[in-house]
């Protein structure tokens, strides 16, 4: 159990490091904005999502509703609904308070790792766990040490850092190819998510591309079931 | 301008309950669905086509560079496995091309 939340963990390394670089950026963003550190950790804790904390920081100045603002931070976090549906059957040896707490610790990054590494030999939850945990250190180090060191990266967009996240995902992506019956799906999910990026606000376009993509697959016929 | 302590404080829990509740929900969700036949399919395929949905709008959104990248990345990971070099040698061809003037 122990060694497969430290599994998870030093799988989770590679996508940290990411993590640090744009948490960076973030605590920057909320120095400017005049928001305290103990609110940021806080925030960090509590929230414990980029997108959603990205989203709150934005509409900081004043002048929205409490309701308003967290509606508009979960709303960029919909996807995480299919995220942990594919996780619920690593969540069943748990009982429900088990996995109520748990559920807080999945983020795209550690998801991603974990579902990479499920593919190659089954995981459990713990997996996934000590991922989360990595990543929330990660992140929470990285925005305290951007809020605290007040420095600002000219153009971080001439370095490609900007293309980090994609670059990770997409080279999970590449880990989780299970052969030509995926083709299809993925097709469908790419094109989907590209118009919907396209046209609706938010991440509402990883949501239906994903949803397009695996019924997609179910409807194939063909397939193992 | 920035909002006082503490209604930052209710705008964050509030916030943090209910992205815990999509995430929960979505548990849920996954729990109630059944393992077989077409529910199967369509949770296995599930992981890869979120994938998908995540990354190619980004690389598309990205351009030339970005399509490049996606394919050395995809090289990189193929041949070595190693996630890390990959997601470097993704950004560094990125930033190379870009300083290009692509």
């Amino acid at each position: 159990m122990r060694g497969e939340f430290f599994r998870g963990a030093r799988a989770a390394i590679p996508v940290s490091l990411g993590i640090v670089a744009y948490a960076l950026v973030f605590g920057v963003l909320v120095a400017g904005k005049g928001i305290g550190i103990g609110t940021l950790a806080f925030m960090n804790l509590a929230v414990f999502s980029g997108s959603a904390q990205f989203v709150l920081v934005g509409m900081w100045q004043g002048g929205v509703s409490a309701w308003q603002m967290a509606l508009a931070a979960a709303v960029v976090n919909v996807r995480y609904f299919l995220l942990t549906a594919a996780v619920a059957p690593m969540m069943e040896p748990y009982g429900w308070l088990g996995r109520a707490w748990r559920v807080h610790f999945v983020t795209d990054e550690n998801w991603a790792v974990t579902m990479a590494e499920n593919r190659r030999s089954p995981v459990g939850a713990n997996f996934l766990l000590g991922g989360g945990v990595l990543v929330m250190a990660a992140w929470s180090l990285g925005t305290l040490a951007g809020h605290g060191l007040g420095l600002a990266i000219p153009h971080p967009e001439r370095f490609g850092m900007d293309f980090a996240f994609t670059a990770i995902f997409t080279a999970l992506a590449v880990t989780m190819w299970r052969g030509k019956s995926d083709i299809l799906p993925w097709v469908v999910s790419a094109g989907v998510a590209l118009l919907a990026s396209r046209s609706l606000p938010g991440a509402w376009y990883v949501l239906l591309g994903g949803l397009a993509g695996a019924f997609t697959a179910a409807v194939k016929k063909g397939e193992p079931a | 301008m920035s909002l006082p302590v503490v209604e930052g404080v209710v705008v964050i829990a509030l916030s943090a309950l209910l992205v815990w509740g999509i995430r929960f929900l979505g548990l849920v969700f996954g729990e109630k669905l059944p393992r077989t036949g077409f529910f199967k399919r369509g949770m296995d395929a599930l992981p890869g086509a979120i994938f998908a949905a995540l990354v190619f709008p980004g690389i598309v959104g990205a351009g030339i560079p970005g399509g490049v990248a996606a394919g050395v990345i995809f090289i990189a990971t193929r041949k070595t496995g190693n996630v890390l070099l990959a997601l470097f040698l993704g950004v560094g061809t990125v930033a190379l091309l870009r300083g290009a003037g692509l």
